[in-house]
Parts: C-alpha cells; structure tokens; sequence
C-alpha cells in the first residue's frame, strides 16, 4: 500500500506538470482549431528563459514569471507572422508552418545555448518523510503550482470578459464574430495566454526533470497530446484532467507494469478511454 | 614537444595563414573525413563535444604543412542519434561525399551504418562507441579509441566488489543496476551482470528504463525495493543526472557506480556537487606522463574553441591524430591515399612494434614519419594499441568524486578483470 501511494504521488506530481502544459495547447486548439506543433518550444523557452534570467540574479518565482510574460509576447509575435496569415489557406499549411517554426526555436536556442544539457536552478532538498512515505519537496511545489496555474485558468475563462469572449470563439466562432466578439483581440490574447502557460508548464518540467537541454519541449508534446486528446481536445478542463490521468498512468506503469513500457501504459489508457468515449473526457458532441 | 596551448596559438595562426595565402590546385583539394555524428536531436552535443577537438588536430595537421601539401576538411553527417538517420548519414558521407575515412559512428546508429562501412572499405575510428556490437564487427576497417563496454561493464563489477578498489571502502554486496534501453547503454547489461555473478556477488535486481523520461521516481522505487547498498547506473548524462537526484529525493544515501560518460568535471556541474559526492566512476586513465598531456590539451582546446574540452575530447583527439597519421603514412609509404590504404596504416602508427618511435601528436609523428622512421602513436586515454578487431584495452582508473573533483582512488590493469 505505502508503494502504491508512493507512486501516485510521484504520479500527480508528473501529472501536474502534463496538466499545465496540455492547457495551454488546448486553449490555443479552443480558439484557432489547429495544433500548434510549436507549442513544445514554449515550454523550452520558457525554461531556458528562467534559467537566463536567474542567472542575473532573480529569485526564481521572478524569473519564472517573467518568463512566462516573453514566451507569451514570442508567442503573439509569431503567431502574428508565421500563423495568421495562413489562416485563410486552412489547417494543413498551418500545421506544416508550425512544425517547421518548432525546428526554428529549438534550433535558435541550440545555437544560443549549446546542445549540452543545464542543469535548472533549483536547490537539491531532502523530501519529507511522513510515515513511511518520501514527500519530495520540489514535487509538493509543482503540484501547489499547478493547481495554482489551473484555477487562474479557470477564473480566466469563467470571470472575465475575455474568457467569456474566447470560449464564444471557441464555441462557434462565425456566430460570436457575427456578435461583435473583437476575433483579432481574443486571437492575440489567447496566443499570449497559451505560449504563457506554456513557459510555464516548461519550468514545472524543468523542476521535474532537473535539467534543461533544447529539445525537451518537443519531446515532452507527444506526452502533452496524449493528456489532451485524453481530456477532449479543446477542453482546459479535459486537459487538466487527462494530464493528471497520464501522469498517474507513466508512473503506474513504471511501477507495475514495466520501467521500459512505462509510457505504452499511458498510452494504452488514452486508447482505452478514447474506444469507449472517442472524444475523450470532456469532449463536445455534435 | 611545445604544450599545447602554444601548439594551439601556432596551429590557428598558421591555418589561417594557409587559408588566406594558399590558392587550391587539383592536387590540393583537401581530405575529406567525414564526422558521422549526431548533431541535432537528443544526442546532438556528441557532436558538438567531438567536432571541435577534430577540427583542432586538422588545424594542427595544417599547420605542419598538411599531408603532401593537402589539408583535411570535414564533411558532417548528422545521424541524430537514430538508426535509420544514421544510415542516411553513412549513405550521403561514404557514396556522395566520397570521403575517405570516418569518425564515428556512436553506438546508437552503428547498427545502421556498418553494413555500408564493411562493404566500401572505408575506415571508421570511433572515439565514443563502446557498444558490444563492435566487439566483433570488423576485423579490417573498424577502430575506436574508447574501450568495449564489455571492459567497461567487467571493469565496474570487479572494482565494486573489491575493497581494494574502492579506495578502502566496503565492497557491494546488494548491488542493482540501472540501465537505458538504447543500444549505447543496454550494452553494457550482459557483461556487468555477467561479471558481478562471476565475482561472486549477483545483482540484487535489474531495472531497464526508457531514456528521455521527465522522471524516473517510479523506477528509483523499484530499484530501492531491492535495498541496494550501490546502484550501478548506466546511463546519459541528463539522465543519470535525473536518477540520481530522484534518488536522493527518494531517501536514497547509497553509493552509486556510474560508467566513463559520467566521470567527468562537467557531469559534476550538470548534476551538483552536493548530489554526485562520494559517487565511484570508471575512466579509461592514462599514465603519469600521459595525465600531464592531458592537462595541456584542456588548455589547448580551450584555447582553440574558447571552451574546455568536453566528454570524448580525449578520444576525438586520439582518433583524429591516428587517422591523419595513418593517411600520412599512406602518402609517404604507399604513394595512394584512398579508403584501403588508410585502413591498412591504421595499425602501422597506433601499434606497438620493435623499434617504434613513441608519438603523442600529429607534428612529431610527421616528422619521424618523413625521417624514414617508423612511429606508435600513445594517446591520451593510454596505450592505443588495436586488437584484431579495432579494440583498444586501456587500463582503467576508478575514480570518486571526493569535495567536489574527480579523484583517482585506484587503477585496474587489463590482468585484473580476468
């Protein structure tokens, strides 16, 4: 029993960090509908960007959030050059435009930062002990944030103006444009806040994972897709859920099943899920 | 012999020298070698770490007038770390590029690129592939100057069990292994289980994990179920960096084994001082006189690329320098410069024979080689003296990290892993 529950908190904390980084994406699908292949060089930056910044002596939470504000700009500025203008043009020249501006970014950070990897900035801390279970300190302050970066999410999207106004764009974009919804201002806001939470979701890994090397974040995305297919693409809160799902379902796997095949696991739980409920967790019908 | 870091001042200043004053004839179109290597994708800082060093001994090469007036240009072949890649990248350098021998392969893309090798006769030197595929390969064309991981696995298993080699501490006696399921680490499964049942203490459990992972708490889980007394990791740096740390966060206080990709100052730095302390590593060592040379190739690269030399600088060095010895000794002795020739002299300037003038760079060698002389080149990982089929058997050291720096606390001849 103390291994199970040893697991699932290693699990949530793994979980927590796919969460965070599924949202983004999934709020950037919400709006324009296409998958920006990009999104895992968010993440990248995002931990690249912190790991720069603390460097020049900021506090981490400073230099984290920061972060999070320039991969957003970046994020609008690109979406601004390479990804609206194909818009028109439909989803495939889009999709191809977004995997080649994904080699572009982690190749520019490749160039800036070496291919070797960093280690992350984080003090090396002994976990808590309670009873007979290792409560890892840096995992207790991934799964605070997370939680933290999920109800901020959700205030966005249900309190204010501009959450309202992108799940109308999400919803049906032709009719909230027809109601006087400002499109180019919701676009913008939502490549912001996805890029943003993406950066975010990169330092969360960086902390999970100790080191940062270039090409993390595109290694992460197939993990994150996973966790938003799994919750119902295009849902936050199917994202949230579906990476929490698929962290528990890695860590799992790893322990019950085979530290090899520890992510055929969660995958085997995506397809299971998807077969009985093909549009996922919180998927729309219609 | 000059230190390196003058060498190096010399070696920039003459190269450019040449590149600026010598106009290209037919006759001096340069050597191409190609660097068949990841360059992007997971693995690419192999490249990045190899490249340079390569590029220091060409430049060197060039600056001692180059071979029959010709100078060595490389040709990269980006295998990103995959096998299919890798083939394509075999393909392009040996069918397109024509170039005439290789460095490379890694043991990750060996398996796609050996047939090409052994089929057009090219000369393949390796300074980072311990893979046991290359154990038996090839008896004509294939060399490295790193050793077989079934060396290296031996070589853990008997240092872990032996108080002697430990620097005095307790031998293992509930040792588990963590190993990577890609070709470079899995290799060493068989010989490290092998050895410690030979040694008279088996493994007290195996776990195999994906590379690449964010986490590896669940596998450190299962590993710490077997209650190990030391952990033999085999593994990427990064990697090796997140186990160890999940580790420790795990309540772990252990001791760890990690394999020659570890042993370095720079896996201190990636992986924290605080958290690597106390842990063992192996590295291929060289000899007194051969620990000073390496000091001064640290400053000679540094000085040459603006930063220190990184993991298989030393083994780029040495396969660089043999290969530009050996298509001298071609020119000087065969007339021909081509692939069979080149693998033919390969042996000639590395191994040991009666009456060898000992080298340790490409200008001595050069000079001993044109004075009609006949040379062994002795590397900075040791004695590179290949066996029948391109393998070297350096002496190991086993090394610790003790406040902050790797130490050496015992050497391991070959005679010891029997």
């Amino acid at each position: 029993m103390t291994d199970f529950l040893q697991t699932v908190i290693f699990g949530l904390a793994l979980g927590g960090v796919i969460a965070v980084s599924a949202v983004g994406l999934t709020l950037s699908y919400g709006v324009t509908r296409f998958i920006n292949f990009a999104y895992g060089d968010f993440l990248t930056l995002g931990a690249y960007g912190t790991v720069l910044l603390a460097g020049f002596g900021l506090a981490l939470p400073v230099a984290t959030v920061a972060a999070m504000a320039s991969v957003g700009v970046l994020g609008v500025v690109i979406a601004r050059l390479a990804y609206e203008p194909l818009m028109p043009r439909g989803l495939l020249p889009l999709l191809v435009t977004s995997v080649g501006v994904a080699f572009v970014l982690h190749n520019t950070v490749r160039i800036f930062a070496g291919a070797n990897p960093i280690r992350f900035p984080m003090p090396l801390l002994r976990p808590w002990q309670v009873g007979d279970l290792f409560v890892p300190q840096e995992q207790v302050v991934t799964i605070l944030v997370a939680l933290a970066a999920m109800a901020v999410v959700h205030l966005i999207l249900t309190g204010t103006l501009l959450g309202k106004t992108m799940r109308a764009v999400s919803d049906d974009p032709a009719l909230a444009r027809a109601s006087g919804v400002p499109a180019g201002h919701v676009l913008a806001a939502t490549w912001f806040l996805s890029a943003g939470i993406g950066a975010l979701g990169g330092v969360l890994l960086a902390v999970t994972q100790i080191t940062v090397e270039p090409d993390m974040g595109w290694r992460f995305l197939l993990v994150v897709f996973a966790a938003v297919l799994l919750g119902g693409i295009g849902s936050p809160y199917g994202a949230m859920l579906g990476g929490l799902v698929v962290g528990l379902g890695v860590e799992l796997g790893a322990s019950y099943v085979s530290a090899d095949y520890s992510y055929a696991f969660a995958f085997l739980v995506l397809i299971a899920v998807l077969l009985l409920h093909p549009r996922g967790l919180f998927g729309r019908g219609g | 012999m000059g230190t390196f870091s003058t060498l190096a001042t010399t070696v920039v200043v003459a190269a450019g020298a040449l590149a600026a004053f010598t106009a290209p004839t037919a006759a001096q179109e340069p050597l191409k070698v190609g660097l068949l290597l990841p360059f992007s994708g997971q693995y690419a800082w192999v490249g990045g770490n190899v490249q340079p060093v390569a590029e220091m001994v060409a430049a060197e090469v060039a600056a001692a007038g180059g071979i029959g007036g010709r100078t060595i240009a490389f040709v990269q072949g980006d295998t990103e770390g995959v096998v299919d890649a890798g083939a394509a990248a075999a393909q392009k350098l040996i069918n397109l590029d024509g170039v005439l021998a290789l460095i490379g392969p890694t043991s990750l893309t060996f398996a796609g690129a050996n047939t090409l090798i052994l089929e057009s006769g090219t000369p393949m030197v390796t300074p980072t592939a311990g893979t046991t595929a290359l154990d038996r390969a090839c008896q004509d064309v294939c060399f490295r100057t790193v050793p077989s991981d079934s060396l290296g696995g031996r070589a853990i298993a008997r240092a872990a069990t032996d108080a002697a080699f430990l620097g005095g501490a307790e031998p293992a006696a509930t040792p588990v292994l963590m190993v990577g399921n890609a070709p470079a680490l899995i290799s060493f499964q068989d010989p490290v289980t092998g050895a410690f049942a030979d040694y008279g203490t088996p493994l007290a459990d195996t776990v195999v994990f994906t590379p690449g992972k964010p986490s590896y708490r669940s596998e450190v889980q299962t590993a710490l179920a077997a209650e190990p007394d030391l952990i033999v990791l085999v593994a990427n740096p990064e990697d090796s960096a997140r186990i160890m740390t999940n580790a420790f966060q795990s309540g772990y206080a252990g001791r760890w084994f990690v394999t020659q990709d570890q042993t370095n100052a720079e896996y201190i730095a990636l992986a924290s001082a605080q958290l690597v302390e106390g842990i063992f590593g192996l590295e291929e060592i060289a000899s007194e006189e051969g620990a000073e040379r390496n000091r001064a190739f640290e400053a000679a690269v540094e000085a040459f690329s603006g930063e220190p030399p990184k993991i298989f600088a030393t083994n780029t060095y040495d396969a660089m320098t043999i290969t530009a010895l050996a298509i001298l000794r071609a020119h000087l002795r065969d007339g021909t410069i081509d692939r069979t020739t080149i693998a033919n002299n390969i042996r000639a300037v590395a191994n040991a024979h009666d009456g060898d003038i000992v080298v340790h760079d490409f200008s001595f060698g050069k000079g001993a080689l044109e004075a009609g002389h006949e040379i062994n080149y002795e590397g900075l990982v040791g004695p590179v003296d290949f066996n029948a089929w391109g393998n070297i058997t350096a002496p190991f050291g086993i090394r610790q990290v003790r406040d902050g720096a790797w130490v050496t606390v015992a050497t391991m001849g070959a005679d010891a892993l029997n």
